[in-house]
Formats: C-alpha cells, structure tokens, sequence
C-alpha cells in the first residue's frame, strides 16, 4: 500500500501510458476478432503487429541503421522518413532517452528523427503510431 | 478513440442485438471532442458511416429507447466540457494544403506500404467482404487524400495526428480480413506480417536495451534522458534535496524543452514552463509575461535579477546545459545574486556550464514569511564542486 500510494511522477506516468496501450492494444485486437468472424488466432496475430509498432519505413530504417555497410546511409533519409511510433508527442520533441552520444534516435528504427530540431521536411512525420490516443 | 469506434461498429454489426455499441457510435465523436479533438474527423466518419451501415444491413439496436435515452444522459453529462471547448476563442485555421507541401510519392509509399498492400490484395475479394468492411476500405483511401489536401492549422501536426489513427484503423481492419482468406496469395502475406513482426518485437527489445534504457532497464521511473547525463543527472541531484519550492529552470520555451521536467523529477515547482496550452487556452498573459521574465534573466538583460527572485520566491535557478550559458553572463550572475545565492557547480566534463543557484538557507522572500529551510541533512549533496565565486556554502 506504500508503494502504491508514494509513486513518483515518473512512475505513475508509465503506469498510466502502459495501460493505455494496453487498453488500445486490446481494443485493436477485440476489432480484428470481430472482423475476422470470431477467429482467435487472427486476433493475436493482429495483437502481435500492433505490438510490433512497424510502420512502413521501420523496415527500411532498419536495414539502414543496423545492416547497410556503409556506416550512417540512413542520415539522408530519416528526416524524410522519420516516425516515432513510441510516445506520440513527446518522443520527437525531444524527451527521449539518450546515451549521450546523440546516436540513440537514429539507432532506433522507428523514431529517427528524435532531439532533431524541426526542418521544413518535418511535415513528414508519420504515421506516429498504431496506438491512437 | 479510432479503434474504439471500430470495435462499436463491429459490435452493432453483430447478429447479436444490443445496446451499447449504438449508444458508442452516438457519442464517440463529442467525447472525441474533450479527449482527442484531433481525430474527431476520423472517429466522426468511421461512427456516423458505421452506424449507418449497420442500419443498412439492418441491423438494430437491442432497446431503441436505451440507446435513445441512454446518449441522452451521457450527452447532458458531457456538455459542459464539450461547451467549454467550443466556447473557447482560439481559433482553428482550417485551409487547403499549400501544394508544396504535399506528400511525395515515394515517401507515401515507403511509410504506408502496410496498409497499402493489404487494401490492394482486398480490391481482389471485395464482392466478399461485409458491408462494413467495404465501407472501412473506401473510407481509409478518402480519409487520406482528405488529409492530404485540408490542413488543420499545422501541416506536421494534422499529417502526425490523422496518418497515425487511419493508419492504425487501417492495421485492425485490413490485416485481420487478409489473414482470413485461405488463398495462397493471401497466406503468404500473412506470413510476411507474421515475420516482420517477429523480427520487430525482439529488435525493439533489444534496442531499448542497449541505448534507450542504458544502466536504468526495467525502470519505470521515467527520468533516464535525465540521469544517463552526468551533469544532469547532478542538477537532479541538488534540486532533490528540495521538495515543493520554486525553481527557475532554465531558458523558458512554450513547450518540450527538457529542463521542466527535471524539475518535475525533483518534485519541485517551475516558475514557467510548457505554457503553449495556457496560450492557446487564452490564459497566455501571464505565462507569456513570465516567459519573457525567464529569458531576460538568462541573457543577462535583467536590471534587478536578485529582486525578481526574491520576489517570486525562487528558491532556486538551473544553469541547463543546453541553454549554453556562456562564462560572462555566469559570472554576471553570480556577482548579481552571491549576497543570497550560492552557486552549485555542476558542469564536471561537460561542454557547457551548468549549474544550480540555491538560495541561501535562512533567507526570507520578500512575499513569504517562512525562512528558505536548510536541505536535510539525511539526504546528502552529491558531491558537488563548488565555483570559486560562490560566496557561501
């Protein structure tokens, strides 16, 4: 009951968003059960690519960041492609976790163009996620 | 509220007769007004265009009454929400999408290609889909090209916002009826999802691991872009020996500067921070006036800064490293508040200066009674070095 009752704001913020997505993950799920005609296994496979949080770009953002020989390729593209699939809102702006070295957004497949300031191309932010608030 | 509106309509669709779901679809989009007033457009379309394929396909309500009476109430409930936000004066800059800032193909195809394959493949087994589903794969294409030529005051916002609930309806509804169809077509694209997603859930993992949560995995605290810094993480640590005081954090900005929040982290208060929705609001009086405050404080261009603490019961100023306070003004600063300030030196290794200026314990506010209490003593400073010009400790 202490613990409960003490939480740190921090805390108590992901606590909520977790639920949140919880609850929006569970209702995407409940749709494609419908959809599908009551078929169990096509709600957890729905389950499984909202949980996956890929977007279109993700998959190339990937291959760039992680397997492309040439170190960095994907500099030229991520402000174009730029997502962020995790925290609508606040994880482009800036608020994000960092190691310091300013590497860790474009390390991350889906939100590449995090504590980047705004450029004329950042209309193209998008789709934010499957996780609609 | 997208996916919720999808799940309603699904469940009106049902041969099962009941209440909720209608009563759903009658009032998502006014609470789509007070929750996410950005997709109010998406929600309206896929409720009012779900309700009416429902009626359609002949489908009803369980009790029409119910429904009836039962929106009714919500309706009266939520109204005075609903009245203060349209009531309000901030105006919506609704026009026509400029055309240079369309999408580029290339680009749409890139990031929709999820959602574009799926509705592709359904073109070819449309006669078999349900009405509501052929209803959902026409509205996401005009949703888009609606999206694309209307701009809703910000261009980065409406595409940000929108893309992202028709892109998710996009996900629930296409994927789950191109995972139904045994053609081997179809199989194989389910396989393909089925593989992305896979790879993605653990790569996501892992990345998390190696850079986003760096000596913090697992913890929920929330404050890592804030302790994985060695120079924040020590202005965390000397605000965190005050609990409820007032702090000037930094630079001030209308919003997603980082400094606030570790203030926030600190359980503290700021004196300005994050005010764009108090402007859009139409409260930005005084938060614009105390923005303006903070930046000449920390340009060096106020005439009195040891007044305007004292004043506003500041107990204590951060010196954020990313406010790139040169020396010059530091040391202004210093000689301005050292009668009453002490200054916290945290800037070790790093590039920039930063820094706490504490306010002296024992120090009376010009509108306060109460003393500035000394940090207990139970919950140690972290060391920090001390400027040669602070003038107590």
């Amino acid at each position: 009951m202490k613990r409960l009752f003490s939480l740190d704001i921090g805390t108590g913020y992901n606590m909520g968003y977790n639920l949140l997505n919880t609850l929006t993950v569970l209702v995407g799920a409940g749709a494609a059960y419908n959809i599908s005609g009551k078929k169990t296994w096509v709600a957890v496979a729905t389950l499984m690519v909202l949980l996956a949080n890929f977007t279109g770009s993700s998959v190339f953002l990937l291959y760039w960041n992680n397997v492309h020989r040439v170190p960095g390729i994907y500099d030229i593209f991520d402000s174009r492609l730029a997502i962020d699939i995790a925290m609508p809102g606040t994880i482009r702006r800036g608020i994000i976790p960092s190691d310091g070295s300013g590497r860790t957004a474009r390390r991350r497949p889906s939100c590449a163009c995090s504590r980047r300031p705004s450029t004329p191309i950042s209309r193209n932010f998008t789709p934010i996620s499957p996780v609609i608030l | 509220m997208t996916l919720a509106s999808l799940l309603a309509a699904n469940e009106a669709f049902k041969s099962e007769r009941s209440n909720w779901p209608w009563i759903c679809l009658l009032l998502f989009p006014l609470i789509t007004i007070i929750a996410a007033t950005w997709f109010i457009v998406v929600v309206t379309v896929f409720c009012v265009g779900g309700l009416a394929v429902a009626l359609i396909a002949g489908k009803r309500p369980h009790d029409f009454r119910i429904v009836l009476g039962g929106s009714a109430l919500v309706f009266v409930l939520l109204w005075p929400s609903v009245n203060s936000l349209l009531a309000g004066t901030y105006p919506v800059d609704i026009h026509w999408t400029p055309s240079d800032q369309y999408t580029a193909p290339w680009e749409f195809v890139i990031q929709w290609w999820p959602a574009i394959v799926p509705w592709l493949f359904l073109c070819f087994v449309w006669g078999r889909l349900s009405l509501l589903a052929r209803w959902i794969h026409l509205a996401a294409p005009l949703l888009l090209i609606f999206f694309e030529v209307v701009t809703f005051s910000d261009r980065g916002l409406t595409i940000e916002k929108n893309w992202g609930a028709i892109y998710g309806a996009s996900l629930v509804t296409f994927l789950p009826l191109v995972f139904i169809q045994r053609n081997i077509a179809f199989r194989l694209l389910t396989a393909v999802y089925l593989f992305i997603s896979i790879v993605f859930i653990p790569t996501w993992a892992r990345q998390c691991y190696d850079n986003s949560w760096s000596g913090n995995v697992l913890h929920l605290r929330g404050d890592v872009a804030i302790v994985v810094d060695p120079q924040k993480k020590r202005l965390l640590q000397v605000l965190q020996r005050y609990h409820g005081v007032t702090v000037l954090s930094g630079k001030s900005a209308e919003a997603y500067n980082e400094c606030p929040s570790m203030v926030g982290f600190s359980e503290n208060m700021c004196y300005i921070a994050w005010f764009f929705q108090e402007f859009q609001c139409g409260h930005g009086g005084e938060a614009e006036y105390r923005d303006k405050q903070s930046n000449d404080f920390f340009a060096g261009k106020m005439a009195n800064p040891l007044a305007f603490l004292r004043s506003n019961n500041i107990t204590a100023v951060v010196i954020w490293p990313e406010d790139i306070i040169p020396d010059n003004i530091l040391n202004q600063m210093q000689a301005q508040l050292g009668s009453e300030y002490y200054y916290v030196d945290c800037k070790g290794d790093g590039p920039n200066n930063a820094g706490v200026f504490v306010r002296q314990p024992g120090t009376v506010a010009l509108n306060s009674a109460t003393p500035t209490p000394a940090p207990p003593a139970a919950n140690p400073a972290p060391t920090p070095a001390v400027s040669p010009a602070s003038p107590a400790k």
